[in-house]
């Protein structure tokens, strides 16, 4: 079994000085990372073979460390993003029981009161240890993220290694990476979209300058132009604030990439009109997949300028299909089927999304006969903000414990930056009184940031059907139409 | 109008983990736990509303804490 750590391996010993990784704080080769994931993997050979270890930092060295360390002692890496609830993070942790959450003390004191029987241990006090080495077997399983489920409770994505070494192939034959490329990736790597990333420059040997987040947008273009950088990913807000507002600025210091990668979150067209004509020699490639089934589809824009609303074709040995509805001969939903997609969910839950190898993605689209991909909506409600999945149920489960909420319902309004954001439809109790800013201030200290509403409308109710049940599909239809 | 007392209060709106005992105006954006491009949104334009002023672009990138945001606010009031 290939895992990604061959490949640090590899590149420690073809390239031991070559540094490999530079954050905002740290700068370290291809020798000292390996010789650190080393170190850091003799005190997680204590667990048995198929033990969790969860880990919760930003983008920064000791996540790197702590992943590869994890990876390299044959357990599974749970990777939770810092800026979890509190409630997803509970549940996170009861679905997958891990040995231990490794993390930094900041964060720990966010969560430790949640749930005082889990093992929480800062990062540098774990590294500093002396551990006993007992090397035992390797998981086939290299990590577990959760994404939103068409139910409220999350879904364990678990990823073999053999998913990893797939789909980092393919990105590598596809966009032509090698080990001269030095790779700018402002993507948090809780993200399968920044976690490809990486793989990636790990595979080939890369140098990779990480960023927290893409806040610092303009220091971070200074950094592509002063590291000679020749890949860059972002997600489409990022390149759509860039090229909206500082068009000079972004062609001065990115005319030296080779690359430009961004996800299928909805780019808008003037935005890929105006990347294509400032940098006219770089390469600008989206992709369609999910954590489930990654990197399923690339679109090189500059080669098919005509099929701008599409996200591509399915990518080397991947199968697409699209299965349509009886009365629907225009749109049905995407199965995927390849070495991309994941064997089984964590507990085997949520089987009857895989079947025979083909993925149920709930993504709605279509295929035209050259076999490009066009992404038309969703199957079911779930909202799609900057990549990031939302089933509007968990939001309005969080609003309806507020006093006096008789019935609400969360939907996904199209917003200029994010692709979509969510708006909240609230129905009070008769005779009650219910302020906007409470039900903002709850979600804010119930929900992750991006799952807040940006929009409270108050109604006097909902359309329903003869049945009395809320008819989701007209309330967004009403509102898109609207907006 | 107390801009100061404002200026906390924006970033208590937008930071529910936020109160007079841990609130420093001048942390930086990376130490907070969830200063991201959503809550960076909301904070300029909770600020725009507020004192009624624009907020370019250029001016909204640089800001990293709420003291660089009063000062903002401050040389356009």
């Amino acid at each position: 079994m290939t895992t990604i750590i061959d490949y640090l391996e590899k590149n420690k010993q073809n390239y031991p000085k070559k540094i490999f990784l530079q954050t905002e704080s740290h700068k370290i080769t291809y020798e000292e990372m390996y010789n650190k994931v080393c170190n850091f993997e003799v005190g997680l050979n204590q667990f048995k073979k198929k033990s969790i270890i969860s880990i919760m930092f930003e983008n920064s060295i000791e996540f790197v460390i702590s992943y590869l360390g994890i990876i390299k002692s044959g357990k599974i890496v749970h990777i939770i993003s810092p800026s979890i609830s509190k409630k997803n993070f509970i549940k996170q942790i009861e679905s997958c029981n891990p040995k231990m959450i490794l993390s930094l003390n900041k964060f720990i004191n966010e969560f430790k009161n949640e749930k005082n029987t889990i093992n929480f241990l800062d990062f540098y006090e774990f590294e500093k240890e002396n551990y006993e080495n007992n090397k035992n077997e390797n998981s086939d399983i290299a990590s577990l993220i959760y994404t939103s489920g068409t139910t409220s409770s999350p879904k364990g994505v678990q990823i073999k290694h053999s998913n990893i070494e797939f789909t980092t192939q393919n990105i590598i034959k596809v966009l032509d990476y090698s080990n001269c490329d030095v790779d700018v990736i402002p993507l948090p790597l809780s993200h399968s979209f920044g976690l490809g990333c990486l793989h990636t420059s790990l595979y080939i040997g890369s140098t990779v300058f990480l960023y927290k987040n893409s806040m610092n947008i303009l220091d971070i273009l200074n950094s592509i132009k002063k590291n000679n950088a020749t890949t860059f990913a972002a997600v489409p807000a990022t390149l759509t604030t860039l090229v909206n507002n500082f068009p000079e600025k972004f062609t001065e210091k990115c005319m030296g990439l080779r690359l430009i990668i961004t996800n299928s979150t909805k780019i808008p067209k003037d935005t890929i009109h105006k990347i294509l004509n400032l940098l006219p020699n770089t390469k600008f490639v989206t992709y369609y997949g999910l954590t489930e089934a990654s990197r399923s589809t690339f679109m090189i824009f500059n080669e098919n300028e005509n099929k701008k609303e599409s996200v591509g074709k399915a990518a080397p040995d991947v199968k697409i299909k699209i299965i349509q509805e009886k009365g629907d001969s225009k749109q049905g939903e995407i199965y995927i089927k390849g070495k991309n997609v994941i064997e089984n969910y964590w507990n085997s839950e949520f089987s009857e999304n895989l079947t025979e190898g083909w993925l149920k993605t709930g993504d709605l689209g279509f295929l035209d006969k050259e076999g490009f991909l066009y992404l038309t909506g969703r199957k079911d409600y779930i909202i799609n903000i900057s990549g990031e999945k939302v089933n509007p149920l968990e939001i309005e489960e969080v609003v309806k414990t507020l006093e006096n909420i008789d019935e609400v319902i969360a939907i996904g309004i199209d917003h200029k930056m994010f692709g979509q954001v969510i708006k909240l439809l609230v129905k009070i109790k008769e005779g009650k009184k219910v302020d906007s800013s409470d039900i903002l201030s709850h979600c804010k200290q119930n929900l992750e940031r991006f799952k807040v509403p940006m929009e409270v409308e108050f109604v006097p109710d909902f359309p329903r059907n003869e049945y009395g049940k809320i008819i989701r599909f007209k309330i967004k239809e009403n509102n898109n139409e609207n907006s | 109008m107390d801009v100061k007392n404002e200026i906390k209060k924006i970033f208590f709106d937008v930071f529910a983990n936020l109160n007079d005992k841990n609130f420093n105006f001048n942390e930086k954006q990376e130490d907070y736990l969830n200063w991201d491009s959503f809550a960076h949104l909301e904070l300029m334009t909770g600020t725009e509303t507020k004192f009624n002023i624009k907020i370019s672009p250029e001016d909204a990138l640089s800001i990293r804490t709420a003291q660089e945001l009063l000062e903002l606010v401050q040389s356009r009031i």
